[in-house]
């Protein structure tokens, strides 16, 4: 990457080298993340939503902390905001939906109406968090991130209509769990400089990664407890036919 | 710990996960063109009865409005059933049980609907409303089947479902799914029905889960033992799950039936994506299974039955020995009884379920060390002597304080009043080890006098716990 970034160096202002190698870093990060949500479906079996959804957490999670350089206060300034707006863009869309159903109504135009309760509820959230409570979080609040989250209630309305609210719910923690994982990775130093330094490495070690998850075909982490009434049972109480007529 | 892990470390190998699932099993033996077919119930049933295979009887299928305005309602039977074609989890489904003298038809919980009634419900499938992402479906009305009476008591409202996943033309596991209360007469298990595992070589029951609640033994309402029951037609059922795999192409599919009380098994759904949590119902890992099944050559729809109950049978035999342990004997059976200071003694002994406790002769007692205890009696008790009333014997006991001073002897563990053919006697209890048919019994044994009997040891029902016994059985 440092290479690449080199080439165009002589044209570009240290700012704004700064600013290319965060977008470059987040490019080469989407991957990173779904091998991630890939990793937590197959071989640990937490679902999440969709593939999508992980990625949104993260990166929503990722600019809401990203106010200024000093990256330690970042990360927890991401999870703090970036849980809240989750939460209330979960309960909301979930509440709406419920509420519109039973009617009998378009797919697109029944999400438009979730999505406008959401809307407002954030626009509500964002007065009176600013109000009453930490000033500089909600309103230095990037509008891309925001938007981004507030997509996710197409993603819950679209579970919602195929399973029920308790599923869902466990489904959208689960994701949740996945997007955090990855925010906390990719918010480490080491990580942001293996990756720009040894982008190429990197690269090859995901698809490795990802060619090896592909093929996996183990159980997950949590059939071991799910079938542990079959995996706990002496292996030889009950012999075959042909054990039995020797 | 260890132990665990090294059971763990070879079961692991007999469950299919949902990995192993979609690698190994659906995605090379389930083809697109044969996953179109499971995924259209109007097209699974063409394809069905057109090989002669039970289908519940289409009445109607209703692809538009306008098709609902050319449907005469009132040509149909006064039973029947309305369901979504790509319904989600069961939604959108209305059984119709009757028409009353109104015109009006009488669905589950005692409802009415009137025509209109009716056509709505077939909008409200036709817009989507049951349907993934509220796309356009279509209505297909069915014959209503009626549960079969083997299943009356064991399942609420609805009726109840057998499941057959066949892998490579042999059916290799089963399921019958029995509605309840708390799934609202449907069959699912994550609504909490019952899903009980087969025995595949007779079509009985053997373990069953709930949904929510894991292993169960009995049904809810009525109590019953959820293993044992016999599913009718499961040959038939065997055959059928086998001719819908090959002509429907499905190389590894779930064969859903109902039981009709008049036709029998009908298919009402194939899927290309077998559910894993039928090895729960049946306490038994799929992977093995499969793994048995693969390679093998099965030319005829016969051959593919008699595999499956060849390979896949024996649960409920072994699942009784494994739960109860208990040995078959006769009621004559040789005994080998352990004395004190390692002294043995073989006899042949009656199996006496009339008795309570085990009883031993005194000359028998002596031969194996109780010498002393008995000596120790006879100077309390002098020589054995009969009652004829339980009174009469009691009080002598109390007033000379018998059971405090016999059991002051260290052998002697505890005494007991034993009613026999010719009245009431006291005698002294001892604990003594026997073993009977191999299954070795710590049990307390009475001391009496039995010289005149062809038998000189007796054993109660006390000590026969770990028994069952079969009068025909011969003693070897």
């Amino acid at each position: 990457m440092e290479f690449l970034i080199s080439i165009l160096e002589r044209n570009l202002t240290p700012q704004e080298i700064v600013i290319i190698q965060n977008s470059f870093f987040l490019i080469v990060s989407l991957p990173i993340v779904t091998t991630l949500t890939g990793f937590m479906r197959h071989v640990i079996g937490l679902k999440s939503l969709s593939v999508y959804a992980p990625i949104v957490v993260t990166f929503a999670f990722y600019q809401v902390g990203f106010i200024d350089a000093d990256a330690d206060s970042n990360f927890f300034r991401g999870l703090f905001f970036g849980l809240i707006l989750y939460v209330i863009v979960f309960l909301t869309s979930s509440f709406t939906y419920s509420l519109i159903k039973p009617l009998r109504m378009h797919y697109i135009p029944k999400t438009t109406l979730v999505m406008i309760s959401v809307s407002i509820v954030i626009i509500f959230t964002i007065i009176l968090g600013t109000l009453f409570f930490d000033r500089k979080g909600l309103i230095y609040l990037d509008i891309f991130p925001l938007i981004m989250i507030v997509t996710l209630s197409d993603t819950f309305v679209s579970t919602l209509s195929r399973k029920s609210f308790e599923q869902t719910s466990v489904i959208g923690l689960q994701t949740l769990i996945i997007g955090i994982l990855a925010y906390g990775f990719l918010s480490l130093r080491e990580v942001r400089s293996f990756a720009l330094e040894y982008t190429a490495v990197l690269i090859l070690i995901l698809i490795v990664i990802n060619f090896y998850i592909g093929r996996f075909v183990g159980l997950r982490l949590t059939e071991y407890f799910r079938f542990s009434d079959i995996l706990l049972k002496e292996p030889d109480d009950r012999p075959s036919k042909k054990n039995r007529k020797k | 710990m260890i132990d665990l892990l090294r059971r763990i470390g070879k079961n692991r190998k007999t469950v299919l996960g949902l990995n192993e699932r979609y690698l190994e099993y659906i995605r090379p033996y389930n083809l697109s063109p044969a996953i179109e077919i499971a995924d259209d119930k109007v097209l699974t049933k063409e394809v069905l009865s057109a090989h002669d295979i039970p289908v519940p009887e289409t009445i109607a299928v209703i692809r538009s409005y306008d098709d609902l305005n050319h449907i005469d309602f009132d040509a149909f039977p006064s039973s029947f059933v309305i369901k979504p074609v790509h319904g989600v989890r069961g939604g959108g489904v209305e059984i119709i049980y009757n028409r009353d003298k109104n015109g009006e038809w009488i669905m589950s919980r005692g409802r009415r609907i009137d025509l209109e009634g009716i056509k709505s419900l077939c909008r409200d499938i036709i817009d989507g409303r049951y349907s993934l992402h509220q796309e356009r479906d279509t209505v297909l009305v069915e014959e209503r089947i009626k549960s079969h009476k083997a299943f009356r008591y064991y399942s609420y409202k609805g009726t109840p479902d057998v499941r057959v996943i066949v892998f490579n033309n042999i059916p290799v596991i089963g399921m019958l799914r029995l509605p309840t209360e708390q799934s609202d007469g449907r069959a699912n298990l994550d609504l909490g029905a019952i899903g009980a595992g087969i025995d595949m070589a007779v079509g009985k029951t053997t373990f069953a889960i709930s949904g929510k609640s894991g292993l169960i033994e009995k049904t809810p309402k009525y109590n019953l033992p959820v293993s044992g029951l016999r599913i009718p037609y499961w040959t038939k059922i065997l055959r059928y799950s086998i001719e819908a795999s090959k002509v429907s192409g499905l190389g590894f599919a779930t064969i859903d039936f109902l039981i009709d009380k008049e036709k029998g098994p009908m298919i009402v759904e194939l899927n290309a994506r077998p559910g894993i949590s039928i090895q729960l119902a049946n306490q038994v890992g799929l992977r093995a299974r499969l793994k048995k099944a693969a390679g093998i050559k099965v030319k005829t729809t016969e051959k593919g039955i008699r595999l499956a109950k060849d390979l896949f049978g024996g649960e409920i035999e072994e699942g009784i020995e494994a739960i109860s342990g208990k040995q078959v004997i006769g009621l004559i059976e040789n005994v080998k009884i352990f004395g004190k200071d390692e002294k043995e003694e073989v006899t042949k002994a009656k199996i006496d379920t009339g008795a309570s406790s085990t009883s031993i002769d005194e000359k028998l007692a002596i031969k194996l060390g109780y010498e002393d205890a008995i000596n120790h009696a006879r100077s309390i008790l002098g020589e054995s002597k009969v009652y004829f009333s339980r009174d009469e014997i009691k009080k002598d006991a109390n007033e000379q304080k018998w059971e405090e001073r016999l059991e002051e002897h260290p052998d002697i563990v505890d005494t007991a009043i034993i009613k026999q053919s010719n009245g009431i006697t006291y005698r002294i209890t001892v604990e003594m080890e026997f073993e009977l048919s191999g299954t070795r019994v710590i049990g307390l044994v009475n001391i009496v006098s039995r010289s005149g009997l062809s038998y000189k040891v007796l054993i109660g029902k006390k000590d026969l716990k770990k028994f069952l016994i079969d009068p025909s059985k011969k003693s070897t």
